[in-house]
């Protein structure tokens, strides 16, 4: 199980800082962690700078300092190219990056798996460009989970998911954090799924960190004014539970 | 009843792919068999004809047959035959891994201005006589020509370096070289003599028939060096097809990935057509082709886009030697003529995606 925390954290690309000063507590493995602001605001470069991917100042700080940046995997948005490969050999491909030709049983049973897991082993033969969005969403997850990571970056996984699967894939994804100890931070537009699955909530606005902290203390009527330019209440559901519901938007 | 239902359906999926990668390996040898083939007839047909078994006991018992029979082969035909297996896997190759990393349909040697680039080259030194680079006067067409592809490939390649150029200026850029050094072809073809326009044109059309050991052995060297290159990075290289970000993401540095194929695809398309000139269909069709019949996992797709685009070039020149007998055709304007019917069968029957 590996926590997680950011200090001072910033990416910049050239010379243009496009994020700064994202600092956190520790988040403990097994949980999952909500990344929430406008579109634009800089959780993808977050994620990009987290996993390595776009450099700047700062420091993420594995509990296991053994451990590298392979812990990390970012599961970037799904850009719709549209190789001539089966779901089976793009999630294949995940798992065989920097390794040989050859493909054990193994290799192949974790993918049987991680498919069966999903509730997509039924696409595991059709081409990618013949797939919906959701469909898409889901083999992208698929292609993240092979690898085991023990951080994982998730950007905006279930953007395209009806709102069964939208429900169905991030209990799972909950689930699975508690279960394997790995980290979780997912992009996520809608608010009432980050105070339902998230235990904590990072809040990014114009590249740099408004609030990070506990779901239920991040996510206050305040803050929607403040940096989402909504007026909404923040009320308790008919099971007790917190919900968002927005009134309307601030001209 | 439930123990023994679930090991076989996690088998399902495992064996289905066993079944599938089978399936593309024997496609693979379909296709290498069919080139040892088309390789036999094309070295059998010519002036003068003889039988595939005439050609296979001078091939694997030199002594048996008469000295005639053996020069015709060893030294006129066979030159000539591997000489358009080796340019067109080369050709294939090239545009295969330009239209990976460039995540391009339509990226070949030819539509990024290299071929065009030669083109000009060799008509710098057909009608100007001049030598780029003159200590070697008597190969002067062949080395303006490579000289001239390897200014356009580096030209596209160092930009493609530079900061901000996405993988469409790229395209737009070879598809620039491709309109100004036609137009500098133009200009000179222009001001060139009846004589030296005749051979300007003949070059531009591509042909085997000046094909020589030497010129095997380097186009066939550079293909066994770039092989194993693209080998090595199959997986990053299948990966950077899921788009950048998903490649970086797999930790595949995609910056450099693509400078190091471009470079040596580079070279695997500037020595064939200074060999032989301009044949451009092979390098945009042939990848196509493999990707139909074998997708794009390049283990596979790797293979397959040489074998391909050797035996598109090499029943290329079967077809020119039994078009007309006696006459053999300008290979280049052949390999459209035999290439696209063969191109359009397969789009039109293959369920599969071709892009």
């Amino acid at each position: 199980m590996v926590a997680l925390a950011l200090k001072g954290l910033g990416a910049k690309y050239g010379r243009h800082t496009v994020l700064s000063d994202v600092n956190t507590d520790i988040m403990a493995g097994g949980g999952m962690t909500a990344v929430i602001g406008p579109n634009a605001a800089g959780k993808s470069t977050l994620f990009k700078r987290i996993s390595g991917l776009a450099s700047g100042p700062g420091t993420v700080l594995l509990s296991d300092t053994l451990r590298g940046q392979e812990t990390i995997c970012y599961m970037p948005q799904d850009t719709g190219a549209n190789a001539v490969l089966t779901v089976y050999e793009s999630v294949l491909l995940a798992s065989k990056q920097g390794s040989g030709w050859r493909v054990s049983d193994g290799e192949l049973n974790e993918i049987d798996q991680t498919l069966k897991a999903l509730r997509i082993e039924d696409l595991a033969f059709r081409g990618l460009g013949e797939l919906s969005g959701g469909q898409r969403q889901l083999v992208s997850i698929a292609q993240a989970l092979i690898r085991k990571p023990e951080v994982l970056l998730m950007d905006e996984p279930t953007s395209a998911l009806d709102l069964f699967r939208q429900i169905e894939v991030l209990s799972f994804m909950k689930a699975l954090a508690a279960k394997s100890g790995m980290s979780v931070l997912i992009a996520l537009h809608d608010l009432n799924h980050a105070l339902r699955y998230c235990e904590n909530t990072i809040v990014i606005a114009d590249g740099a960190m408004a609030a990070s902290g506990p779901t239920n203390d991040v996510i206050t009527a305040d803050m929607l004014r403040e940096v989402y330019r909504v007026e909404a209440r923040v009320e308790a559901c008919s099971l007790g539970k917190a919900i968002v519901i927005v009134d309307h938007s601030i001209v | 009843m439930a123990v023994a239902t679930e090991p076989l359906e996690t088998m399902s999926g495992r064996g289905q792919y066993r079944a599938l990668a089978l399936r593309r390996i024997a496609m693979i040898c379909a296709l290498l068999v069919a080139l040892c083939f088309s390789l036999s007839v094309d070295m059998a047909l010519g002036p003068a004809n003889y039988t595939l078994k005439e050609v296979l006991a001078s091939l694997f018992n030199a002594e048996s047959v008469g000295d005639q029979l053996r020069v015709v082969i060893w030294d006129i035909r066979m030159p000539i035959a591997l000489m358009a297996i080796t340019v067109g896997a080369s050709l294939s190759l090239a545009g295969a891994q330009m239209q990976t990393i460039l995540a391009n349909p339509l990226a070949s040697p030819f539509t990024l201005g290299i071929s065009a680039a030669a083109g000009f080259g060799a008509a710098l030194g057909l009608v100007g006589g001049v030598a780029i680079f003159p200590a070697a006067v008597q190969y002067m067409i062949p080395i303006n020509a490579f000289l001239m592809a390897m200014a356009a490939a580096l030209f596209i390649h160092f930009a493609s370096t530079m900061r901000g150029v996405t993988v469409e200026t790229i395209v737009l850029l070879g598809i620039a070289l491709v309109f100004t050094f036609n137009a500098l072809l133009s200009l000179l073809e222009y001001l060139a003599s009846e004589q030296a326009l005749a051979a300007v044109v003949f070059w531009t059309m591509g042909s085997l028939t000046k094909a020589t050991w030497p010129k095997v052995w380097i186009t066939g060297a550079v293909l066994v060096v770039a092989i194993p290159v693209f080998a090595r990075q199959a997986w990053a290289l299948t990966a950077l097809r899921l788009g950048e970000d998903k490649a970086a993401s797999l930790g595949i540095n995609v910056r450099r990935l693509r400078l190091h194929t471009m470079l040596t695809v580079s070279l695997l398309a500037a020595i064939p057509v200074s060999f032989v000139g301009t044949i451009g269909f092979v390098g945009l069709v042939g990848p196509h082709i493999a990707r139909m019949l074998v997708g794009e996992d390049q283990r596979f797709f790797l293979p397959a886009s040489v074998i391909c685009g050797a035996l598109l070039l090499s029943t290329t020149s079967v077809v020119s030697k039994v078009l007309i007998p006696g006459a053999i055709l300008p290979i280049g304007v052949i390999t459209a003529l035999v290439g696209v019917p063969f191109f359009f069968v397969l789009i039109f029957t293959n369920r599969r995606r071709a892009w």
